[in-house]
């Protein structure tokens, strides 16, 4: 059973949106072709709910929602499985073109959990509320607190007075 | 480290070139709707197995049940060879009441207590002023005479005595 007037409105909703989520589940993730997976995962779930939907004009932020938490539950799976997504075949050498992947910030929050990582890219990317973002991953509001406060302090411990020299050499590569 | 350094590293990977989308609109809707075909065909395959196996289940169930269904063909009924006319059950008169049948009752218990005194406006009987009891009212009697002796005797014997 297709809906014409659902796949017009989902083609323009993704033309849309596409890349802004492509960027958060880059955040997320840490890499572009689990981003890609991600993304696509959660705009399929969008299209086989869009037509039980009753109010389809949030759909950015109910899309936002599904890409974190498609986020969440891709990571609790891999925690069971033996292959992990990477950029590029481990035999190769990582080439010049990808040089965000090695940056500074982004390896100190490779060591994030994932609610961590997904809280501090929708309160500080997204500029979400903490009603906004407890709301999105289905949690409390002082669960978003205690992992945003932990999460950076983290990220504090981690990069530490070497930050700004590191971040210069980054930007320089980039 | 400052939340606003979190921020504007965001905002400086955002500005970074990202890699070619590999990922269409149409994809997404061809993915969507072969999902969809297959969800419909496991239902319908589903439903129909289930409706099976509960059938099944159910001949089995009659099947196997114990003195359920008869185990030969069963011959239509017709009309028997012989007749019985059924006599109808006489009950012998029993001479002896039985223990459990009801007792017939008594005469000093079927009629209404009579008063000890007879009422002034009565004629005076024969007997003399001072007799309380007339012979012919046995329960005034029968609550002054002796256990054993009759009712009728009791009373003369008063009478004698007076």
């Amino acid at each position: 059973m297709t809906d014409p007037t659902w796949n017009a409105e989902f083609t323009r909703h993704f033309d849309l949106t596409a890349d802004s989520m492509r960027f958060t589940a880059y955040l997320l993730c840490g890499n572009w072709h689990e981003a890609e997976d991600v993304v696509q995962a959660a705009f399929l779930k969008l299209y086989l709910a869009g037509p039980k939907l009753a109010k389809r004009d949030g759909l950015t932020a109910y899309t936002r929602k599904i890409v974190v938490r498609t986020f969440i539950g891709e990571r609790r799976r891999m925690r069971w499985r033996r292959e992990k997504l990477t950029d590029s075949p481990p035999e190769m050498p990582s080439g010049g073109e990808h040089v965000e992947d090695r940056l500074v910030v982004w390896q100190a929050m490779s060591v994030l959990g994932a609610r961590q990582r997904a809280v501090l890219v929708l309160r500080f990317w997204h500029d979400l509320s903490v009603e906004e973002t407890a709301s999105a991953l289905g949690c409390t509001t002082g669960t978003v607190k205690s992992q945003s406060a932990r999460g950076v302090a983290t990220l504090r411990q981690r990069l530490g007075p070497q930050y700004a020299d590191l971040w210069q050499e980054v930007s320089r590569r980039a | 480290m400052r939340e606003d350094d979190l921020k504007s590293t965001f905002e400086r990977l955002r500005a970074a070139p990202m890699p070619v989308r590999g990922l269409t609109a149409d994809d997404i809707i061809s993915s969507g709707e072969a999902v969809r075909k297959r969800r419909r065909t496991m239902a319908v395959v589903g439903s129909g197995v289930g409706t099976t196996a509960v059938v099944v289940a159910a001949v089995l169930a009659l099947a196997l049940k114990p003195g359920g269904a008869p185990n030969g063909p069963v011959d239509p009924a017709g009309p028997s060879s012989t007749s019985s006319v059924q006599k109808p059950v006489e009950v012998p008169p029993s001479t002896t009441p039985s223990p459990s049948s009801p007792v017939e009752p008594s005469p000093s218990t079927s009629m209404p207590p009579a008063p000890f005194t007879t009422p002034p406006s009565a004629p005076p009987p024969s007997t003399p002023p001072g007799s309380t009891s007339a012979p012919d009212e046995p329960a005034a009697t029968s609550t002054t005479s002796h256990g054993t002796t009759p009712m009728g005797s009791a009373s003369v014997a008063v009478t004698q005595t007076r």
